[in-house]
């Protein structure tokens, strides 16, 4: 054991690999705080880059990048309203309340820190628990899958501001139309009327893009912007020790949720943060102050979403089998270099194992260290008076937008988010419980029919294991809490 | 018309909407494979009838307490409370904004990404306020020059060009 941790030591340490996970956290972070510019993109234009670096270096590199563009979401997503990456939707409810009321160097440093610390968890999860995980996650099938995402999406209840009819009917919409498109059993045409665009359906980041950044760009032109208004205010100031010390069990509790969801395939960053802002949100002495600029929430999205990082990594290297796109590609980078994820590169490659365990853990480090120079750069954007940021905003999004599929019909389609976005903004409907919604819908519905089809009908298989019992379980609690909170407010 | 009467005219025209969905567009949209078995469960145009019949039930809902608020306020039972965060707007300029959004989407395909995005940009910097030309018109050119090689050389995303593409 001490020789093959030696050997995985020799193999780790050298400046090869320190210099690639340093360059792959800081173009990861910058690549993510890009509106449109995914990891899933940085990382398949890398590949090929790597293919002369030693397998090691590579994978490092790799994953670097990765967990430095869930981060770098989180940038854009305080700063400019617009989550760089889907999963840093979640970010943007606090995270630019927060900057609006002068506070962004508070948020941006708090979602460094719970990134880092939800990263660490997650990876001292893969290293330890990767076997106990990875089995766990084998047991969800789609009725577990369906009661999970029907205990998630009470997390609307919670983001529904004043009224909570608005909420439902802004969730409804969001789940109306993520139905455009190929439906996912038979194959067959819904709301596409022919149109080859549509039959993919809507992207997930022009209607994202649209429904936040949008709204405020428009109001900028309609509302007329007052003379040299900074977009918002980087007042230099860090995280108290109070500050930390309150966020901390939410940092905790998010990290465990983003462990769990990004061990099961599929899932993904984005629901994982939102439902760890849901939890965060329900089991906080101040619930009504998320959404409004409460630091807890920029916490427990940031831990929710990095949480998944290393987690995804787990059904990866035990089962050979990739949790979503990005570990897709990380999985081509293993296989490139010779090596084959699963039970037999343990036994077969163990040095090799535990250099990139090594690598891994070390990129917690390297999260900050990239942070903390991020933040003071992009700092200089809340500078920016509003109306020169907007109109950069604007571009930037076309920009990325187009980028995301090279396709116009993802523009037209922020576009018309956007004037949507603004109708209900005006009146006064929710966008979170929309975003929500959209993120969930797909697994809602999915795993409903999916459950379907094998029970042959019958409803009964939602209540057929213990998983099962234990989501439903939580759905009835949260569902009581909403009902007295809604009584006491009424 | 008072925001109230705006208010039950808004949840009105929803409801009316969330009507033609469920008779219209839902009966045209969705396409059920024809060798489709009796499991009503799994149809393609369950999940979209039920979430259609909640935004149904939820527009009545607010219509008619958007009505109950219009008539307590015109009988003087309810206060009217300006907490001073209702959303003004112009809607000429709504309606010109919108329309820009439109054009600078529609003049990609003809005159490309970078020339409307700069002209796009100089529009919409003037329409939020901003009257230095020479400000406007650098940093346009600028941030588009920088997109456009970063997204075209380093990203390798090959963008519409329109004009440009014979120069470039």
């Amino acid at each position: 054991m001490i020789e093959t941790l030696c050997t995985a030591f020799d193999l780790f340490a050298s400046w090869q690999n320190i210099v690639a996970m340093m360059c792959g956290m800081s173009i990861g972070v910058i690549v993510g705080s890009i509106p449109g510019m995914t990891g899933n993109m940085a990382v398949a234009l890398v590949l090929p880059f790597t293919f002369y670096m030693p397998p090691i270096t590579a994978i490092l590199l790799l994953t670097a990048l990765y967990k430095g563009a869930i981060y770098g979401g989180s940038i854009s997503a305080i700063l400019i309203k617009t989550p760089g990456t889907p999963a840093a939707a979640c970010t943007v409810f606090d995270g630019y309340a927060l900057a609006e009321q002068g506070k962004a160097g508070k948020a941006l440093y708090m979602a460094l820190y719970s990134s880092a610390i939800a990263d660490f968890i997650s990876n001292i999860a893969l290293v330890f628990f990767t076997g106990f995980i990875a089995s766990v996650a084998l047991k969800f099938g789609p009725p577990e899958f369906f009661t999970l995402i029907c205990f998630s999406l009470t997390i609307v209840a919670g983001v529904s501001e004043s009224s909570l009819a608005k909420g439902l009917v802004a969730a409804a919409l969001g789940l109306l139309l993520v139905t455009v498109g190929i439906d996912s059993v038979y194959g067959s045409e819904r709301f596409s009327f022919g149109n080859a665009d549509m039959m993919a359906g809507l992207n997930f980041i022009p209607v994202l893009i649209g429904l936040f950044a949008f709204p405020e760009i428009i109001a900028a032109c309609v509302e007329k912007v007052k003379e040299n208004v900074k977009a918002t205010s980087f007042d230099d100031s860090h995280v108290s020790w109070e500050d930390f010390k309150r966020c901390f069990r939410t940092i905790v509790r998010g990290s465990c949720i983003g462990v769990v969801l990004g061990a099961i395939p599929g899932i993904g960053g984005a629901p994982a943060a939102f439902l760890s802002y849901g939890e965060a949100q329900r089991l906080s002495k101040h619930p009504e102050t998320f959404g409004k600029g409460e630091l807890e929430g920029v916490a427990a999205a940031e831990a929710g979403n990095n949480g998944c990082c290393g987690a995804t990594l787990i059904p990866l290297l035990a089962l050979g089998v990739p949790g979503d796109a990005i570990t897709g590609i990380i999985l081509g980078a293993f296989m490139m270099h010779g090596l084959l994820p699963g039970p037999l590169l343990f036994q077969q490659q163990l040095p090799t194992v535990y250099a990139l365990y090594m690598g891994i853990m070390t990129s917690s480090v390297m999260m900050l260290v990239a942070g903390f120079f991020c933040i003071r750069a992009f700092s200089k954007v809340s500078n920016i008076p509003k109306k020169i940021l907007f109109p950069a905003v604007l571009v930037l999004c076309v920009f990325g937008c187009y980028a995301i599929n090279n396709s116009m019909f993802d523009v037209l389609i922020m576009v018309c988010m956007g004037c949507m976005g603004y109708v209900m903004r005006c009146c006064k409907i929710p966008a979170a419980p929309f975003l929500i919604a959209f993120i969930l819908g797909p697994l809602f519905e999915d795993n409903l029919r999916r459950s379907l089809l094998m029970s042959d009908g019958s409803y009964l298989i939602f209540v057929r294991s213990p998983i099962c019992w234990f989501f439903l379980a939580l759905l009835g609690i949260s569902l009581w809490y909403i009902a007295r909170r809604h009584r006491r407010s009424a | 018309m008072t925001s109230t009467m705006k208010d039950v005219f808004f949840w009105a025209g929803c409801t009316v909407a969330s009507l033609l969905l469920l008779l219209v567009a839902i009966p045209l949209g969705v396409e059920i494979p024809p060798d489709f078995g009796d499991n009503s469960g799994i149809s393609p145009k369950t999940w979209p009838t039920i979430i259609s019949a909640l935004l149904l039930c939820l527009s009545v809902l607010l219509t008619y307490m958007s009505y109950a608020e219009h008539k307590n306020i015109i009988s003087g039972a309810t206060l009217i409370c300006t907490d001073g965060k209702d959303i003004k707007y112009d809607g000429r300029g709504l309606i010109v904004t919108i329309i820009c959004l439109f054009l600078y989407y529609f003049s990609i395909d003809y005159l490309g990404i970078a020339i409307s995005s700069v002209l796009f940009f100089i529009v919409f910097a003037v329409k939020s306020g901003e009257r230095r030309a020479l400000l406007m018109i650098s940093i346009a050119c600028l941030l588009v020059t920088a997109l456009y090689y970063f997204f075209l050389l380093v990203a390798r995303v090959p963008l519409p060009l329109g004009p440009l593409g014979g120069i470039v």
